[in-house]
């Protein structure tokens, strides 16, 4: 697509150029993608769920402490929290696009 | 791990912390009058509890421990009562070193210790929130 781009802009306008070096410039940008980002969040959360299960679980055998299992639990409460936010947000851009008329 | 979460998790270690030396005042107060058994033989000794800080590789930061529950070193007093199976040659019986007032001031300490850490866990979580709000507009 750039050399497609490219070819476009040695072909002549000035604003053709400009797109060029945008596009090469977005290429660059080093890091993880948004989607790999909402991956490692949402394994994350899943994560901090199921521990605050298993910690749930451990207590209900009386091999954890109270504190442990509140710990636990609100730590789960605040990465779901964060979910679904998150998950809100997201779902509100969507629609917002799905809104625009063509 | 995010200092909010890392917050939660170090008041967690401190509420540990304080619910043994709460369980530590429990088991000193119930055996204020645990007298020996045999003639001269001592009694129940006060217990006290040691913290200090466990660094957490994971989190980066210092929870609380309990270093180690020791024992008060401290004299027995002696109380009258010859009929004792505990009693010595003179009558007197060796009574526990606790005393129930710094018992008392230790437990409340402690209590307040506890409510301490978990103000603070209340926060570290709405300071959480709060800042998940700015997402819901």
């Amino acid at each position: 697509m750039i050399e497609a781009i490219a070819s476009v802009a040695a072909n002549g306008s000035s604003t053709a150029v400009n797109m060029t070096s945008g596009v090469m410039e977005t290429k660059e940008l080093a890091g993880p993608s948004f989607i790999e980002a909402l991956k490692s969040t949402s394994m994350d959360t899943l994560q901090t769920v199921q521990q605050s299960e298993q910690m749930a679980s451990a207590a209900m055998h009386g091999k954890a402490s109270l504190q442990e299992v509140v710990q636990a639990t609100v730590k789960a409460e605040v990465a779901v929290e964060t979910a679904i936010s998150i998950r809100n947000k997201m779902i509100e851009s969507y629609q917002e696009i799905m809104r625009m008329p063509i | 791990m995010d200092p909010i979460s890392a917050a939660m998790k170090i008041a967690s270690s401190g509420l540990e912390a304080q619910s043994l030396r709460v369980r530590m005042v429990s088991e000193n107060i119930a055996n204020a009058s645990s007298l020996g058994a045999a003639p001269g033989a001592d009694p129940y000794r006060r217990k006290t509890i040691v913290f200090q800080p466990d660094f957490d590789r994971n989190l980066g930061a210092d929870l609380v421990t309990v270093k180690k529950i020791g024992v008060d070193p401290g004299e027995f007093s002696l109380s009258y009562d010859p009929s004792h199976p505990a009693a010595n040659a003179d009558g007197y019986v060796k009574v526990p070193n606790v005393n129930p007032l710094i018992e008392m001031t230790d437990m409340r300490e402690a209590t307040r210790s506890y409510d301490a850490n978990l103000n603070l866990i209340e926060q570290a979580r709405s300071m959480a929130t709060a800042t998940l709000s700015l997402l819901e507009r």
